[in-house]
């Protein structure tokens, strides 16, 4: 019997359920209560997930990993309200661990940048654009890449970051600073260069 | 090395930041993973493993005083025999009499011959 993602009435009644119902649910293998906290959390697992592995074609892959994990053992997340960190920890788990054995030759973002000077026509691209911001974060240590992802595209606060990651504040900020140092050196003069020509392009 | 100047401002990375993709969350995300749970949960299904049993005790229960037993009463049968005793006497003997032959009291010879001469 497979889960149900067309919505039912027994789907509905889920909806408005707290994700520590939901996992007490899903512990007793209620399908429709799993399909809930997927449809919860996943855009934001899959989005993390892709930032971590660079734009990765195995993204909805380690996506759907994730959650697999969570319904083979609902119950090792110990606090329900922690769910979406719990997910975001497991997902960027599996990408490590992914391409620590097998590293990143397939970079989506990175291949696309060469190292040649942008033409005009590249500057004024927003694809272009996007590439190379991508690519510069593609290039970050895997810790480093996974702290500004929470903290800039994840809205994280830095505590709950810190948390996510089971470090101390102090150990994320340290992270963040040296991920935006990196990412400064990495944009270099190609990143003042973009910025302004987008700037007289307005 | 990158120059200072050239390094861009924290408000400059941020607008740049801005800039990075946005990652295009696949529509059809949880059909595909519900086909995937129950591929899985078809291909999980094995039986109870057998339990491996234990070889039954009574085998070796009889099996081990009896060995001991037996070495036992060889023992006691090769020791009134006297035959054992044989043996190592003539094993000694055949070792001291090598020993004597090999390590003799070399060099008494050239003792024999040796000439003192006039100590005084």
């Amino acid at each position: 019997m497979a889960i149900q993602t067309v919505p039912s009435e027994a789907t509905d009644n889920w909806e408005a359920a707290s994700d520590a119902a939901l996992l007490e649910a899903s512990a007793r293998q209620v399908q429709a209560a799993f399909a809930v906290l997927v449809s919860r959390y996943y855009k934001d697992v899959y989005r993390v997930v892709w930032r971590i592995s660079g734009g990765h074609a195995d993204t909805q892959d380690i996506t759907q990993e994730t959650f697999m994990r969570l319904w083979a053992k609902p119950t090792q997340v110990r606090e329900a309200n922690a769910l979406k960190g719990w997910l975001l920890r497991v997902g960027s788990n599996l990408v490590m661990d992914r391409f620590r054995q097998k590293p990143l030759q397939e970079l989506e973002a990175a291949s696309a940048i060469t190292d040649g000077a942008p033409s005009a026509d590249d500057l004024l691209s927003m694809a272009y654009v996007s590439k190379t911001v991508d690519a510069a974060i593609a290039q970050l240590p895997d810790r480093q890449k996974l702290a500004l992802t929470l903290v800039h595209f994840e809205q994280m606060t830095n505590m709950a970051a810190a948390a996510n990651m089971e470090i101390s504040v102090d150990a994320l900020e340290s992270l963040l600073a040296r991920a935006r140092r990196a990412m400064k050196i990495l944009l270099g003069p190609r990143g003042k260069l973009l910025l302004g020509a987008m700037e007289n392009d307005k | 090395m990158t120059r200072t100047d050239e390094m861009l401002t924290e408000k400059e990375l941020d607008a740049l930041l801005e800039l990075a993709s946005e990652p295009q969350v696949p529509l059809d995300f949880e059909k595909s993973l519900a086909r995937r749970l129950v591929a899985e949960r078809a291909n999980n299904i094995v039986p109870f493993p057998q339990r491996i049993k234990p070889p039954p005790r009574y085998a070796w229960r009889w099996q081990m005083p009896a060995a001991l037993a037996a070495s036992l009463v060889l023992g006691i049968w090769f020791g009134t025999q006297g035959s054992v005793d044989n043996a190592l006497a003539d094993a000694t003997e055949t070792a001291m009499l090598g020993s004597a032959n090999d390590f003799g009291p070399a060099g008494l010879e050239e003792l024999d011959n040796f000439d003192l001469g006039d100590a005084t």
